[in-house]
This record gives C-alpha cells, sequence and structure tokens, in this order.
C-alpha cells in the first residue's frame, strides 16, 4: 500500500472515529453508550440509559411529578 | 422512613441494580418494556412512557401472576387481606349497615381514603410501599424477602414497628427483636402474606396462615405452673400476650381526609376476648383502642354510624412487644413477678378494661365495649374463674 493511499484510510478511519455530528438522538452518548453532557430536560435515551443514569434521571424527574408523593403510614383495625 | 428524592424513587443503582440488569434469564428477559409497555428505543422522556405502567404487578390481571407466578400467586387478589382491604370493608359494613362496594360516593372515598393500604406485589417485592412514596429498594431488584424497615414497617410502623423495636418511651424492645436476626417474615409467612387459596379471609383473624405462638413454643405450653394454671384446657385460659406483652399504643379519632385527629396514648388492658369464634381458646386477652368514631367517614357524607354501638372499638389485640416478663407479670418493670396485677381485688395498678375506663366515651362507644369490660374486682379468684 502506497503512502498516499494509507493516509487516505487514516482520514477516513479517524472521521468515522469522530462520529457523526449533530444528530439529536446520539449527542448524549458516547461510542459505549455512557452519557456525555450536559443533559437536558428532553434527552433521548433508552429506559435503561436513562434510569442506570443520576445525571438523566435529575434532569428529567421531578418532584412536582411525584405520583406517590408525600408519606403516610397505617394500620388495620386491632 | 426518611423521604426519598423522585428521581432516586427510580435509580436502578447499586448491587441490587446489576444483579436485576443482568438476569437475562428471568426478569430481564421480558425488558422493561415487557413489564412495564411504554416505547421501545431512544426517546424523549414524555415518548418513552407513552402508555406507560408504573406498577404492572397491580390488580387481578397483574404481569406476575399473568406471565408466570399463576400458581403460588394467581389467588393473591383474593384470598390476601393485603390485597383485599375485606377488613375495611366488613367492619365498615358491620357499623354502617351499609356496603362500600355499590355506592359510587364510597367507593370514590376508599379509593382515596384507604387504598394507598392495598399492597400490590410490588409494594413488597420491589419498591417502597406506594403508601410511603415509593421508591425502588434494592436497584429495581425483585427481592424474594420484603424490607423489614423499608416494606414492612413502612406501613406498619406507628404500632407494630415502634412496639417491636423498642421505639416507645414507655416499653422495651420485643425479646424476638435482635437486628439481623428475627425478621417480620421470620413469623409472617409468604403462605399468609399471599393469603391461603380458597380462603378468603373476612377479616385478618380469620387468615388460616396467621402465626401463633405455639408455632415456635409447643414445648412451653407446660412448661411450667404459670403455664398450665392460665392456658386453654385450664381453668382460666388466658390469651399468651396478657403475660407476655408491655405496654402498647392505642389510637383516637381517625377521619377521612383528614387522619388522626385524636391521640395516641399507652395503655394495657385485659378484657373478655370479642372474638371467641376465631380464637375460642383464649377467655381474656390484650385490648387496643382503634380510633374508630361515629363521625370517621363523615368526609364521604356518612355523619353517624348507624349501628356503631354493635361493635368494639377496644380490639383483640397481639402486641409485638413480647417479654418473658410483661407488664401484667413485672408491672414496675424490675424483673420481679409480681401476680398482683390479676390477683387481687384492689390492684394497684388495674390492668383490666373497666366501665370507669369507658366513661368519656360517648354512650354508643360505651355500648360498644360492654361485652369486653371486665366488671369490679378481679375475674380471678386464684385457680376460678368468677364470671
Amino acid at each position: 500500500m502506497s503512502k498516499r493511499a494509507l493516509l487516505s484510510l487514516l482520514v477516513v478511519t479517524f472521521a468515522f472515529t469522530l462520529g457523526p455530528v449533530g444528530c439529536s438522538d446520539d449527542d448524549d452518548i458516547d461510542d459505549n453508550g455512557g452519557l456525555t453532557g450536559p443533559i437536558t430536560a428532553d434527552v433521548q435515551l433508552t429506559c435503561i440509559e436513562c434510569h442506570t443514569s443520576e445525571e438523566a434521571l435529575r434532569a428529567t424527574v421531578s418532584e412536582e411529578e411525584d405520583p406517590h408523593g408525600g408519606e403516610g403510614e397505617a394500620e388495620g383495625e386491632g | 422512613m426518611p423521604p426519598v428524592e423522585a428521581w432516586a424513587k427510580v435509580f436502578i443503582t447499586g448491587e441490587g441494580g446489576e444483579e436485576f440488569l443482568n438476569d437475562t434469564e428471568v426478569h430481564m428477559r421480558l425488558g422493561c418494556i415487557g413489564c412495564h409497555g411504554g416505547n421501545e428505543g431512544r426517546n424523549t422522556k414524555d415518548v418513552a412512557h407513552e402508555g406507560f405502567d408504573v406498577d404492572p404487578s397491580e390488580g387481578e390481571n397483574n404481569k406476575c401472576a399473568d406471565l408466570c407466578h399463576q400458581p403460588e400467586l394467581g389467588h393473591y387478589y383474593t384470598d390476601s387481606v393485603h390485597a383485599t382491604q375485606v377488613g375495611y370493608k366488613t367492619l365498615f359494613t358491620e357499623r354502617s349497615g351499609t356496603t362500600i362496594d355499590g355506592h359510587p360516593e364510597f367507593e370514590e372515598g376508599f379509593e382515596a381514603d384507604c387504598s394507598a393500604c392495598h399492597a400490590s406485589c410490588g409494594d413488597c417485592h420491589i419498591s417502597q410501599p406506594n403508601n410511603v412514596g415509593g421508591g425502588l429498594v434494592n436497584g429495581h431488584m425483585i427481592n424474594r424477602t420484603p424490607d423489614q424497615i423499608r416494606n414492612c414497617t413502612a406501613c406498619h410502623g406507628s404500632r407494630v414497628g415502634d412496639e417491636y423495636t423498642g421505639a416507645n418511651d414507655y416499653a422495651g424492645f420485643d425479646a424476638h427483636y435482635i437486628p439481623g436476626r428475627m425478621q417480620c417474615v421470620d413469623c409472617h409467612t409468604a403462605q399468609e402474606m399471599h393469603g391461603t387459596p380458597g380462603a378468603a379471609p373476612q377479616t385478618r383473624y380469620e387468615e388460616p396462615n396467621m402465626p401463633r405462638c405455639e408455632d415456635c413454643h409447643s414445648d412451653d405450653l407446660d412448661a411450667n405452673s404459670y403455664h398450665t394454671s392460665h392456658l386453654a384446657g385450664n381453668t382460666t385460659s388466658l390469651q399468651c400476650q396478657v403475660c407476655h406483652s408491655q405496654t402498647y399504643k392505642s389510637c383516637n379519632a381517625c377521619h377521612v381526609g383528614e387522619g388522626i385527629t385524636g391521640s395516641s396514648y399507652p395503655s394495657f388492658e385485659i378484657g373478655r376476648n370479642p372474638i371467641p369464634d376465631l380464637r375460642s381458646e383464649y377467655e381474656y386477652v390484650l385490648l387496643r383502642h382503634i380510633p374508630i368514631a361515629e363521625d370517621t367517614f363523615r368526609g364521604w357524607g356518612l355523619e353517624d354510624l348507624e349501628n356503631y354501638e354493635d361493635v368494639e372499638t377496644w380490639k383483640y389485640t397481639s402486641p409485638h412487644n413480647i417479654r418473658r416478663l410483661g407488664t401484667a407479670v413485672d408491672p414496675d418493670g424490675d424483673g420481679t413477678p409480681s401476680c398482683n396485677g390479676c390477683h387481687s381485688d384492689s390492684p394497684e395498678q388495674d390492668l383490666f378494661l373497666r366501665a370507669s375506663d369507658l366513661e368519656d366515651l360517648s354512650a354508643d362507644e360505651q355500648a360498644a365495649n360492654q361485652d369486653v369490660i371486665v366488671p369490679s374486682g378481679t375475674p380471678f379468684s386464684l385457680g376460678r374463674t368468677d364470671r
């Protein structure tokens, strides 16, 4: 392989390594599936990606929407 | 229960989270959406949660029984009082003369004020109960054994939990309580919690698999003269807790939508057994005042319970603060046994529920408890029941 061909191959490989830029679905995901910041409330993630990320949950879950809210306690008769 | 931030309630983390996510042969084989619904792939939160079911273990057609656990759990929603809450409805009917089911205003009220005490499969095995705000207990791991603090006493804390752990300043912890040793589930088995197939109890004491002291202590029944002279088959039959419980908590005045509007207070009252059909072996038992009032359901538009005087408000109880020497036999708590708590016509400390204990109650409530009070003097004349 000539030096020119080798250089071209390296350039192409490097370009793919950088990954697509500007794809909204993957903006917050690195190559290993990990999150990269900053995470906003409209981040697009899979179930597991979101529910295993403290940062993603903090960005998307608000206290106001807590379906259970508050605390209670109860016991039956006797 | 310590408060948990909303985001943390759904955070799959820790060893439990890792174990759950790696459980690809059983529960994670279903995937998140297999149980909870929602949309596949990378989505915004709103899109991901379209059609989402926060608790797929809820209801008679829940995923747990429907997909896998039908043989052992298919009857949970018909036979377990944790699911049916039938005791609430039974006692409501006995006191009101009407029913919750079939009356939309009561059904709505029950849903709003009482149904939070209902437990789904997940309330015991995955999350803290809805009643205390939910939140994954162990990173979504589906725990075979419920967590004593974050599941059991999350609901049963103010009386059972505090009594068992000695959190009340007027009584010590239960002799069975050694942290990390005897847990709730050691007595309250899965068979009891999941309900006995076909039993469909109408109150909790009708559950056939409810634990009994003699399940473990059968060898102790005739171990000493105290037992042989006070247990069933002898002249006077006492519930075990009469001698082995410490002072426990009673409450006054609970109202739907408002909660406890009265007060709680330490109590120790021996009375006549109000459920002889269910516990025929006991003549005298401990009684706990429960916070039902004539107008408890005024928030549902029911100003008065028509048959309030028909059901006692000092109820059969099983305090969870057992000691070898309980309040009745060691009233000073100094380890010195005494018989005078019961066997005296003028005891220093009257341990019996008397008519005089009811004087501050309404006429209807006094009437409700006539069958459980003990007439003046001692009912026990040393070896002879005097009723």
